[in-house]
């Protein structure tokens, strides 16, 4: 039995290169402190503006305005507490604009802005995945100080629409953050093309190793640090930085660049693959069984992220599914993978209207760069049989009426 | 075959996942996460296993650290382990149950639905939709097949451990699918057994209290819940009025402590009076009758044969005594006790058995009325 990866959302395979970098750096001398002075401290400096540069030309920024973090969640929250801590310090408000369905490491950080005095609106998003207009003009009004939206969704894969909200943000003078932890290395990321003063991502999701993110801060813009203590990150982020991590996210990067872009083996960018494969999968699933719901705007037009197929089996549970898909070899995700192997349903897909049943019976397909036909054909022969089962099961079983003494 | 077993981070169902897996079965994990104990805020002072096993430890089920233990476990023999929320369910099923039945004068046994309402369910379910062939727990209990290919639930070997009293909502449908890997043998002899494997929770001390009320008692859980005391008299079964109460709820049928009362002789809680508000007490000997009535019973394999000998047991440490039974409308049947009984609770499971045999049970309504009493108590239900 062949394991078939498909939870790149949740985390992605070491790239080669990383693998190679690290391995080459472990070999080297991966110890000492980037900070300090002597020829030890200078290597590990080195390193790490070798990684500053590759991550950078990825996003398309420079190497000054990065950030390194030690994941994608503290990125984000750096910029959004950091922000708006910043923001409003020189008076320019505190009222924060965000949507209804960003990560855990955005919606969080402006509760607890909430409760440091804050007010955080939280844009609805319709069952399509699209923001209101009018909503955002009467949300993003003077006196906001920061925006925070993600590029896309990590559930649905859905793309919010960046650009249009930085430009609305600045117009009334305002930043903007988006969170673009799903969208790298599944599309070329280009900061200054969606015009955003901060963008947060994740090495895990894009090919490097675990513990590693990043920070994309414009320049000229100002964030109250998180963290104290140290001139790591221009004093912007105190604390060693994870350099063996970075050395090979870095890597990774350099390698993404060029196989989002160009064509690669057959003549297509790893953008226009996962793009291909997962209309493919999402093809051979609606031919297959009946009853299966698109949560993923993968249709004309085409507003998702390549790679994220979500989908609902009517009268089936997510996590039974993919406990049947897990035992088969096949590994997806349902409900929210954040939250150490509980599965409830996502409360993104709650937010987005979802009834409680299409949002239980929710599973997230997510491609990355070695998914291959011959994996889809292996998911497209297990599920149909599987998603029967369970919905001959929930028939069966008794629930019981019984009233209590 | 493929076997779910039911995996709580105990002892027992470690014990019964790794004799399967050793038996040659595609085992596989599953717990159910019942309670959000982060916010109920209580979890980590408590440690222990299955909610229903004895009297002398403390612990509780399902908590964080249990989890943990019962993946550790599933990584050790090498089968896949997950984790379904069943909170929800939980909460309506169980716990809401529990908190109206104490403010209805009632004393819930939240075990016994917890495994009626809430975990066979859920489990099976979760068993069948992965194409299982069983469903596998840790409880000490057995099976019996009857000549006409029914099952009986069959006490444990280890009548110190038995559970069976906990399971005898188990009707055909579900008792066909579930297995119980533990009910030959001993308890000393499943931790041996755990030890010889190296299963890290061979040691782990048995879990006792409520899984989701605090060491503080159910009366601070109830209040927890919203719900406030309301103090009222306690009157003795004679009349005088003899003290306060702190609220019916903090009471229990037979409880002798915690009532702040002197009087010439021990005073026991005879029964609730949930209309006048006021607490019953009396000399122990009232608290012994001869019958009661139980509501909603039901018969794994159908009602005995009126020439069985059927015993019956009031609670899970109780004895089995002889009973004769006999039918009332509407599921509710009248038992009458060969001996007279100590404090029958209402809420409490009333257990009938023959020899080693389970055949069905039901939820305790009240007592028969005494014949050589003038007048009977007005039990308040």
């Amino acid at each position: 039995m062949t394991a078939v990866y498909l939870d790149h959302g949740a985390g992605t395979p070491l790239h080669p290169e990383a693998r190679q970098a690290i391995q080459a750096w472990l070999e080297g001398a991966a110890f000492g402190n980037a900070a300090s002075i002597h020829g030890v401290g200078r290597a590990q400096e080195a390193a790490l503006s070798q990684a500053r540069a590759q991550v950078a030309q990825l996003l398309n920024v420079r190497t000054p305005e990065l950030i390194f973090t030690s994941s994608g969640t503290e990125a984000a929250n750096l910029a959004v507490l950091g922000a708006a801590e910043q923001l409003r310090r020189a008076g320019k408000g505190n009222r924060i604009v965000t949507t209804a369905i960003e990560h855990e490491c955005v919606l969080d950080a402006c509760k607890i802005l909430e409760l440091r005095g804050f007010q955080v609106i939280r844009l609805p998003v319709s069952e399509a995945g699209e923001l209101d207009g009018a909503a955002v003009e009467a949300a993003i009004v003077p006196g906001t100080s920061l925006v925070s939206v993600m590029l896309a969704n990590h559930e649905t894969g859905s793309m919010l629409p960046v650009r249009r909200l930085a430009r609305r943000a600045h117009a009334v003078g305002a930043l903007c953050h988006t969170d673009a932890a799903l969208a790298l290395g599944r599309l070329p990321v280009d900061a200054q093309a969606l015009e955003v003063d901060l963008l947060s991502c994740s090495s895990r999701k894009a090919y490097g190793p675990s513990g590693a993110g990043a920070l994309y801060v414009r320049r000229g813009v100002t964030l109250f640090p998180q963290l104290f203590g140290g001139p790591q990150e221009r004093k912007r982020r105190p604390g060693a930085e994870n350099i063996i991590g970075l050395v090979g996210w870095g890597a990774a990067c350099q390698a993404l660049r060029s196989e989002l872009n160009e064509a690669g083996e057959g003549g297509e960018s790893l953008r226009a693959r996962l793009e291909r494969l997962t209309r493919l999968l999402w093809e051979g699933i609606q031919a297959r069984v009946e009853h299966v719901t698109l949560n993923t705007p993968l249709l004309e037009p085409f507003r998702s992220v390549p790679g994220v197929l979500n989908v609902s089996f009517a009268g089936v549970e997510g996590e039974s599914l993919l406990m049947n898909l897990d035992i088969q070899g096949i590994s997806v995700s349902s409900g929210s993978p954040c939250s150490s192997g509980s599965l409830e349903p996502a409360p993104v897909l709650l937010a987005l209207g979802y009834s409680e049943e299409r949002a239980r019976s929710a599973l997230r397909f997510s491609l990355g760069r070695t998914t291959s036909e011959v994996e889809l054909a292996r998911v497209l022969e297990v599920l149909p049989s599987v998603v029967s089962r369970l919905r001959a099961v929930r028939v069966r079983v008794r629930l019981p009426q019984v009233q209590k003494g | 075959m493929r076997v779910v077993v039911a995996m709580s981070g105990g002892v027992d169902s470690s014990l019964a996942a790794a004799l399967l897996k050793e038996q040659g079965h595609e085992v596989i994990g599953m717990a159910l996460r019942l309670w959000n104990y982060a916010d109920a805020e209580q979890t980590r002072q408590k440690q222990g296993s299955d909610c229903e096993t004895s009297t002398e430890q403390v612990g509780t089920c399902c908590s964080p650290d249990d989890l943990f233990d019962a993946r550790r476990i599933a990584e050790q023999l090498d089968i896949p382990f997950y984790v379904s929320s069943a909170e929800r369910d939980f909460k309506k099923h169980v716990v809401d149950d529990f908190t109206a039945a104490y403010l209805n004068g009632i004393t819930p046994n939240p075990c016994v639905h917890c495994n009626d309402t809430v975990k066979f369910d859920r489990l099976l379910q979760l068993a069948l939709g992965l194409g299982a062939d069983a469903l596998a727990t840790g409880h000490y209990a057995r099976k019996a097949r009857l000549p006409d290919g029914r099952e009986l639930l069959r006490k444990a070997v280890d009548s110190s451990k038995d559970q069976t009293y906990f399971l005898f909502r188990l009707e055909q449908e579900r008792l066909a699918k579930v297995i119980f890997p533990l009910g030959e043998f001993t308890k000393p002899e499943v931790r041996a057994m755990a030890e010889v494997r190296g299963l890290p929770t061979a040691s782990k001390h048995d879990s006792q209290e409520l899984c989701f009320v605090s060491r503080d008692g159910h009366g601070a859980f109830i209040e927890e819940q919203g719900f406030s005391a309301e103090p009222g008299d306690i009157v003795h079964i004679d009349g005088p009025v003899v003290g306060r109460h702190r609220g019916l709820y903090h009471y229990t049928v037979g409880q002798r402590r915690g009532l702040g009362v002197a009087w010439e002789e021990p005073l026991y809680v005879l029964g609730l009076d949930m209309v006048k508000n006021q607490l019953v007490v009396g000399p122990d000997r009232l608290l012994f009758r001869s019958g009661l009535v139980a509501q909603e019973v039901t018969w794994t394999a159908g009602p005995p044969d009126p020439s069985v000998e059927l015993k019956a047991r009031i609670r899970y440490r109780g004895k089995e005594v002889p009973v004769r039974l006999e039918a009332l409308d509407g599921g509710r049947w009248a038992v009458y006790f060969a001996s007279p009984q100590r404090a029958i609770t209402p809420g409490q499971a009333i257990v009938f058995y023959q020899e080693d045999l389970i055949l069905g049970g039901g939820w305790i309504v009240e007592p028969l009325p005494e014949r050589s009493q003038a007048e009977p108590l007005a039990w308040a239900v």
